[in-house]
């Protein structure tokens, strides 16, 4: 009777087992086995890892069952029955295994390729020389790109000149941390040493940096000026002449070097140069007037731009901020360490000009949201530099330490700015994981102050703590690149959707916004920047590392080369740079303040970006590399501007096209049909699709119809649109 | 004539390298030096610890900035010395020779602001520098990869 009855028990588990296998699509039962044979090799390791997936229902989505299995769901799509989440492998094949559930699919990664992006801003068109440009070619050419950056390959493909491959574009590099007895050190600089010869650059193959496993500036170089036309990753100005300047990262007086070392390349081949900066710091007043912003804002002018990343804090909570009133007189948050192994965080306040304000710094317990350590208020005003020691003992146990940190304080008023600045520097020696924070409290009857956390290595946080404020992400834009009044900071614009919380054409979710403290908009524009592939060095270090997937490996002059995806404000940047030296070819006397001319009556518009612009989220708008071109060339005056996109737009390319032709579609709708007619009326194609979604595309196949311009027709329940097409074969 | 030329030459380099080696100063440094000229907050810090350390030697001929100091500060080790870049503000009437004379180097990067990348253990001579109107250090630059 056992047996029997132990028989049924696993024909059954065998069945149900089966049952839930056959609802899990092929990618998620991939995952599933790659998940057992990293236990296998982790013996005994208890990690799991959570995956993003589609739940499909039979039926009504079953929020409360989703629950239950500790689902993180995003988003419902009740009409469909199903739910995008994420969920912990371990759970899968349970929830999977329930009577409601009709599949579940691992989501798979969606890359854009720098041919997506450069079809969004627009870019192919001034490449091509399309329309009022009448064949004349803007990629930049006769204009300096400078990249400051780390992880370079000198020789990869991408830095090629296109008409002949054998020779490259890069004029000058300058590696900041390495001297050389070989190569000499830069005129005018005093460290690292200087390659300016093609043999030089050749024989030297990488910097001295590549002992990371990244590769950025090989990625960022490349959006920028990315030559490889026989691939389809090649950047915004692909004829440009490129400088280098490998990083030595330790402050900002190397990045004005480095700015300073591209101009006067520039000036000395009479040149006009645009620099990218895909970098930044949460150190310093946010407001424009730190020493650096003002020798940016010095250095720039008739040829001379800088670029630089608005940040990639969009999403973070590491500000907090208050308007002081009699009413409104206290600001008290704590920190949030990011990595509970090191607790180290960095604070820095600054007030108003010439508003005094008051700080203190405690030890607080969650449970009973008690202060177990509280030190004086001390006045900003005051010159102040100490070290005080937060220390919590046991309630029962006699001097047994719970918690004990060292924090540093200096406090005192900016000569650049005239506003109080208190930075708090604490390290946490001893103090448990969950329930005991370090805050900072604020005081003050008038003015506003604003307070930054490192975002490295901790955030601010109420930490649910009643009565204690959260922190946020206004403001969020870094030194650096995202303050200056002169510089040209770039958020990140979501070319091709990789998650349900970051669809197409929106705001990528972590482009850092404004306002500054002086209040102004930040950033200035938006260009592509999710997952955009570009070159990668070819080092053992940077190809064997999981920090990203590859996207193309191919053999250029007998040795094998990269190219990868990488998303941040660190790739919009150099894109939005690549698109102004095509614009500079055009007129090299371009300013920053002629370029935000060009933004305002050129960009991008839709339901996105809204029609108030600039705004803290897109400046103003989505750069538009054709409008802009003919703006600076001044074949369209404001008027003439193409429309803003709106979000029912088709675009249809490649055009010309050899054959096979896409419809993109940049919006939602149902009922689509899409027709082509040669120009004497004949139906040549048509073919019904249903919905669709943004970033959705339908291919079709022209390869029978005759050379010529055919009418793409298409038509939904909110989109009726006609597209010449042009069959070049 | 060159080998002339390389005699006066040598002279001279031994004669900056001598005066840079006779550079001492009172010890224990005094924190209030730092008030003498304006700085950012992060620079306060680095002369705090920097005190800190200096002061547990007799002579600063023999102080050596600890690998956890270069590390925090994310210093510069050029040779024997362990050198900060900071960013100056300064003012027509600047004697770059205050910088020759610690052995420091600069790039002019515009008229009132210079980049300077200064040796660390001579922080109280810069502190002394006339028309110095401010001394900026900023580090953790990150980039900007999401």
């Amino acid at each position: 009777m056992k047996k029997l009855f132990l028989l049924s028990f696993s024909l059954c588990f065998v069945a149900l087992f089966s049952m839930a296998q056959s609802k899990l699509s092929n990618s998620m039962r991939l995952k599933l086995l790659e998940q057992s044979e990293t236990s296998i090799q982790k013996a005994n390791s208890q990690e799991s890892q959570k995956v993003e997936a589609f739940i499909h229902f039979n039926g009504d989505v079953d929020l409360a069952l989703l629950e239950r299995y500790n689902v993180e769901v995003h988003s419902v799509f009740h009409d469909l029955g199903i739910v995008t989440a994420y969920i912990d492998l371990s759970s899968v094949e349970a929830l999977a295994a329930e009577s409601s559930i009709k599949e579940i699919e691992a989501s798979t990664p969606m890359y854009t390729r720098l041919d997506q992006a450069r079809k969004i801003a627009h870019v192919d068109e001034i490449h091509r020389g399309d329309g009022s440009l009448n064949n004349v070619q803007y990629k930049g050419k006769d204009v300096v790109v400078g990249v400051y950056d780390v992880g370079f390959q000198y020789t990869h493909a991408a830095f090629r000149d296109p008409e002949n491959t054998a020779n490259t574009r890069i004029k000058r590099v300058w590696e900041q941390s390495t001297k050389s007895s070989k190569y000499p050190v830069p005129s005018g600089f005093n460290y690292g040493f200087e390659l300016s010869t093609q043999s030089q650059i050749f024989e030297r193959q990488y910097d001295a940096r590549l002992t990371d496993a990244i590769g950025h500036g090989s990625h960022v170089a490349g959006i920028a000026v990315g030559g490889d036309m026989d691939r389809i990753y090649y950047g915004a100005a692909p004829q440009a002449d490129i400088v280098l300047v490998s990083a030595d990262m330790t402050s900002n007086a190397s990045v004005s070097d480095a700015i300073k070392y591209i101009f006067d390349y520039a000036t000395s081949v009479g040149k006009p140069a645009v620099v990218n900066l895909s970098m930044g710091s949460h150190s310093g007043p946010h407001d424009g007037t730190s020493t650096l912003d003002r020798l940016m804002d010095n250095l720039q002018g008739p040829g001379r731009i800088i670029v630089g990343s608005v940040g990639n804090e969009g999403e973070d909570k590491f500000h907090a901020s208050r308007s002081f009133s009699e009413q409104d007189s206290i600001l008290k948050t704590t920190i949030k360490f990011l990595d509970l192994s090191y607790k180290y965080s960095t604070i820095d306040i600054w007030g108003d000009v010439d508003k005094d304000f008051e700080y203190q710094v405690v030890l607080v317990q969650k449970t009973n949201n008690s202060l177990l350590y509280a030190s004086p208020f001390y006045k900003a005003s005051v010159d102040t530099s100490m070290s005080i020691k937060p220390v919590a003992y046991h309630s029962v146990v006699a001097d047994s330490i719970i918690a004990d940190a060292k924090v540093s304080i200096v406090a005192q008023k900016n000569a650049n700015n005239n506003k109080y600045n208190v930075t708090v520097k604490t390290y946490v020696t001893k103090m448990p994981n969950y329930g005991y924070y370090i805050g900072v409290v604020i005081k003050a009857k008038e003015g506003t102050v604003h307070m930054w956390a490192d975002d490295y290595l901790s955030g601010l946080s109420n930490n649910n703590i009643t009565g204690w404020d959260d922190g946020d992400a206004v403001s969020s834009m870094g030194e650096i690149g995202g303050t200056g009044n002169r510089i040209i900071s770039v958020g990140a614009l979501v070319s091709r959707a990789y998650n349900s919380s970051n669809p197409y054409n929106h705001l990528a979710g972590f482009s850092s916004k404004g306002p500054t403290p002086d209040g102004r908009v930040k950033p200035d524009i938006t260009a592509p920047g999710c997952y955009l592939i570009s070159a990668i060095p070819n080092t053992n270090r940077v190809v064997k590392s999981s920090t990203f997937d590859e996207a193309l490996n191919f053999t250029f002059n007998g040795e094998t080369q990269y190219y990868a995806y990488m998303q941040g404000t660190s790739m919009s940047s150099p894109f939005a740079a690549g698109v102004i030296a095509t614009w500079l070819q055009a007129d090299p006397t371009l300013t920053p303040e002629r370029l935000r001319e060009v933004f305002a009556k050129t960009s991008i518009r839709d339901e996105f970006t809204g029609n108030i612009c600039p705004n803290n989220d897109f400046g103003y708008g989505k750069i538009n590399a054709n409008a802009g071109l003919l703006y600076v060339l001044g074949k369209t005056t404001a008027n003439d501007i193409v429309d803003a996109e709106s979000a029912n737009s088709i675009i249809v390319y490649p055009n010309p096209s050899a054959g096979e032709v896409n419809v993109g579609f940049l919006g939602s709708d149902s009922n689509i049909n899409i027709s082509i007619y040669s120009v004497d009326g004949k139906l040549v194609y048509s073919q019904s699709i249903g919905n669709v979604l943004p970033g959705d595309s339908e291919i079709i196949n022209l390869s029978n119809v005759n050379n010529g311009v055919y009418i793409v027709r298409v038509q939904g329940e909110n989109t009726l649109q006609s597209h010449r097409l042009l069959i070049s074969k | 004539m060159r080998k002339f030329l390389g005699i006066i030459l040598s002279l001279v380099i031994l004669a900056s390298c001598a005066s840079v080696k006779k550079i001492d100063y009172q010890m224990p440094l005094q924190v209030s030096l730092v008030k003498q000229i304006k700085t950012n907050n992060t620079f306060r810090m680095l002369w705090f610890d920097y005190i800190t350390e200096a002061n547990q030697y007799q002579s600063i001929k023999n102080y050596t900035p600890s690998e956890k100091f270069i590390a925090h500060y994310s210093l510069v080790k050029e040779k024997k010395n362990v050198i900060v870049p900071l960013l100056l503000q300064i003012d027509k009437d600047f004697d770059y020779k205050q910088l020759d004379n610690l052995g420091a180097s600069y790039s002019k990067t515009s008229d009132e602001i210079i980049s300077v990348r200064f040796p660390v253990k001579y922080l109280p001579s810069l502190l002394q520098m006339k028309n110095v109107s401010y001394i900026e250090y900023q580090n953790n630059v990150e980039l900007r990869l999401y």
